[in-house]
């Protein structure tokens, strides 16, 4: 699809590039990419791979009182100099990790007019034609908060590269994105590299881009180790090779277990009887029965928006049902007299830092302790990595970090439903393994685990039954049919 | 959906009542002016139909962050009766004795952070963020800077409450207060909302500048006043004297001395 053949725009060698709290971030790694083509740096979580990108728009530099000794040179700009960062965003469009934390506009119409104004274009009908090109028009006035995660990150791409800039920077665009969204970004990047820009996305999940990338750096402890060529990757063994470097090259297939055997009979831990949930009066999902066993991990699979977050609400009695019955253990979870809530049911949210109440970790521990009833020595011992973290906030833990804790906090109060949603997200090979750990803890205790997801690898990996949301209704499929349902978008494009 | 080029048409729809920058600058005056004002009376009568116009039109999008602001009229009455609890003996409730210096001090400030909360609800209830930023940056010639860091921030208010109720919802299965009354409940909830907050922050900022917020030029409008604007200065030049008159001493004139 690609090869490398565009001039080169962009430049980078850098001896150093260090935040003021840390030193040498990024060190000693060389890049370049050419117009035309997708350049991806992949490296595990921590590695350095947004330092990079911040290092080499001048952001670090510039906007975070960083230092960096090296060069730069893009698009003939040195981003290094106060004047050649001034020229940055005429020439780059930059999509950052989580939409969510970049969207700085009430509603889609204003975020791209705000990028437009900025550089002085003034165009209306070029607002509504980026808009249009990114299947947001309809939701022009939309506020930012009621859209989808998939639609939040389609805006965030929208508004970066409104301006037609010349070189496109995406951090790790496919975190939040169901298949659909991730096809239709493939789609896009497509269209711009025929375009000629060029391309420079930063991921651990690599999968998604091999077939496109011409060039890809492997980044591991803020040094550039390893680079391939279009060819090389396109190797058979090329996906091992990057296993090995902790980057998830693997298609989930080569993850998939074979839950033929499993038990099937164990005890109905939660059942759902014609259930609607939503928000007010507007049902978001309806007529749903369906039965969480003992001991198995179910996934919930469906769009983004299509109202998973909203069923595993209503199951952990945070939402009422607009109509039917939800039982864990056979007691209504809203009405239940078991306390802490949290032993019946725990709904593990997307963001991991709504979770915390403490201020540290080792605080946040004892309170776990106190309410759940479980040793803070054995909290402590769960993970290698807690010791040193003890007196840092749970705040300032990595990603995987924090999704890790919020996990654990939720085990430790042994539920007899344990509820999560979207837990991967962002989430690199080291920390999938340790939620693979987590989970086989909770199924031994006997809980039952409910998963909403859209990462075809976790259905492969964890999953023994599982439901897709089809329209309004939900209903139970193979978990091949699931993966198959996940794949299908990503086989289209 | 009106599609015509200038950015007042364009976003006719959306408008509020009032022109966002005349808002502003009443919500700012009127908090400045209640600040200053010691006078219980004036205090009641600007604060009191400020607070209710304010909490009416923001309780529908704001009931929890009202609800806190409630709350914390306990810790107002504690701090009075701990530290200006002096004077005349005004109740008695079995070992309890409130004087003068503590009602006077509930009162006073009472009305005055009830009526700065009733404005600040009254603003972020009718005005709209994007709106805002245009108003401020070409009507008033803020610093663009000032203008985008308030429009962000009536943006987090609407994400804060989002972020609320998460929080509240794994409080309860955690088993703590979904409602922070204790300053630990209050700690432990304002922590997550502030380190997502802040992060929020960081990263919109890092994201603006990279889509060329440094570079934004200004266009300079006149300030627009038609009949409502010209109201609301009305209001608020009526309330400037009412406060002037408090503070002078002139109504006492026409309230009876009990009252003071």
């Amino acid at each position: 699809m690609t090869e490398e053949r565009g001039d080169v725009s962009l430049e980078a060698d850098i001896e150093e590039a260090s935040y003021p709290s840390k030193r040498g971030a990024v060190k000693n790694s060389f890049f370049s990419a050419r117009a035309g083509g997708l350049t991806l740096i992949a490296g595990p979580s921590g590695s350095g791979k947004t330092t990079l990108l911040l290092t080499i728009t001048g952001v670090l530099k510039h906007l975070l009182q960083g230092s960096v000794k090296g060069k730069v040179n893009l698009a003939g700009v040195d981003p290094l100099t106060e004047e050649g960062f001034n020229e940055v965003p005429r020439i780059v469009g930059a999509v950052m990790q989580d939409p969510d934390k970049q969207l700085a506009m009430p509603t889609p119409y204003d975020e791209v007019s705000f990028t437009l104004e900025n550089l002085g274009i003034s165009d209306e009908e070029r607002v509504w034609s980026v808009l249009r090109k990114y299947g947001l028009e309809e939701h022009a006035f939309k506020p930012v908060e009621h859209l989808s995660g998939g639609q939040q990150r389609r805006l965030a791409i929208a508004a970066a590269l409104a301006h037609d800039p010349n070189v496109v920077v995406l951090d790790e665009p496919t975190a939040s994105l169901d298949p659909w969204g991730i096809k239709s970004l493939r789609e896009s990047l497509t269209q711009l590299l025929k375009e000629g820009k060029t391309v420079i996305v930063v991921e651990h999940k690599v999968r998604y881009f091999l077939d496109m990338t011409s060039r890809t750096y492997v980044i591991k402890d803020g040094t550039i180790i390893a680079e391939y060529g279009r060819d090389e990757l396109l190797l058979a063994n090329a996906p091992k090779k990057l296993l090995m470097m902790g980057i998830d090259a693997l298609p989930p297939e080569a993850h998939i277990r074979d839950v033929s055997g499993k038990d099937r009979e164990g005890k109905a831990i939660v059942s759902l009887d014609g259930v609607a949930c939503g928000y007010g009066d507007t049902a978001v999902l309806e007529d749903i029965s369906m039965e969480l066993r003992a001991g198995e991990v179910s996934v919930l699979v469906g769009p983004n928006g299509s109202g998973k977050t909203t069923l595993l609400k209503c199951i952990a009695g945070l939402l009422e049902p607009l109509d039917g019955h939800v039982r864990v253990m056979g007691e209504d979870p809203r009405r239940t007299s078991i306390r802490p809530r949290g032993r019946l049911v725990f709904y593990v949210p997307q963001i991991p830092d709504y979770t915390f109440v403490s201020n540290s970790v080792e605080s946040e521990l004892k309170e776990v302790s106190k309410k759940a009833g479980v040793a803070f020595r054995d909290l402590v011992d769960i993970a290698p990595w807690i010791k040193e973290a003890l007196h840092r906030p749970p705040y300032r833990l990595s990603h995987g970090q924090r999704r890790w804790l919020a996990l654990s906090v939720g085990i430790a109060y042994a539920p007899k439903a344990l509820l999560l949603d979207e837990p991967t997200t962002g989430l690199d090979l080291r920390f999938m393994g340790e939620l693979r750990r987590l989970l086989a803890k909770a199924i031994e205790a006997g809980a039952a685990v409910l998963i909403a997801t859209h990462d075809p690898r976790l259905v492969a990996e964890v999953a023994d039954r599982a439901f897709i949301v089809d329209g309004r209704r939900v209903r139970e499929v193979s978990v091949i049919d699931a993966l198959k349902y996940l794949e299908e978008p990503l086989r289209e494009s | 959906m009106t599609r015509s080029s200038t950015w007042r048409s364009r976003y006719a729809s959306r408008e509020g009542p009032v022109d966002p920058a005349v808002l502003f600058i009443y919500g700012l005056v009127l908090t400045l002016v209640l600040f200053i004002d010691r006078d219980a009376l004036s205090l009641a009568l600007i604060g009191v139909p400020n607070a209710l116009i304010g909490f009416a039109l923001g309780w529908r999008k704001y009931k929890v962050l009202i609800a806190l602001f409630l709350i914390g009229f306990v810790g107002l009455a504690i701090n009075a009766l701990l530290l200006t609890n002096v004077g005349p003996a005004v109740l008695v409730v079995g070992p309890l004795i409130v004087r003068a210096g503590a009602v006077n001090t509930f009162v006073t400030i009472g009305l005055r952070i009830t009526g700065i909360a009733g404005v600040a609800f009254l603003f972020v209830s009718l005005v709209d963020p994007a709106l805002t930023v245009r108003s401020l940056e070409r009507e008033l010639r803020l610093p663009k800077g000032v203008c985008f860091a308030l429009a962000y921030a009536l943006r987090l208010i609407d994400l804060m409450s989002k972020d609320l109720r998460e929080v509240q919802g794994v409080r309860v299965l955690r088993g703590y207060r979904s409602v922070p009354i204790t300053p630990s409940d209050i700690k432990s909830v304002l922590t997550p909302l502030l380190s997502v907050g802040y992060e929020r922050a960081l990263w919109v900022g890092i994201a603006a500048e990279l889509r060329g917020f440094r570079l934004r030029k200004v266009s300079k409008e006149p300030l627009r006043v038609g009949l409502r604007e010209a109201i609301v200065l009305t209001l608020l030049a009526l309330q400037i004297l009412i406060a002037l008159a408090g503070m002078l001493g002139y109504l006492q004139l026409v309230v009876p001395h009990t009252l003071h």
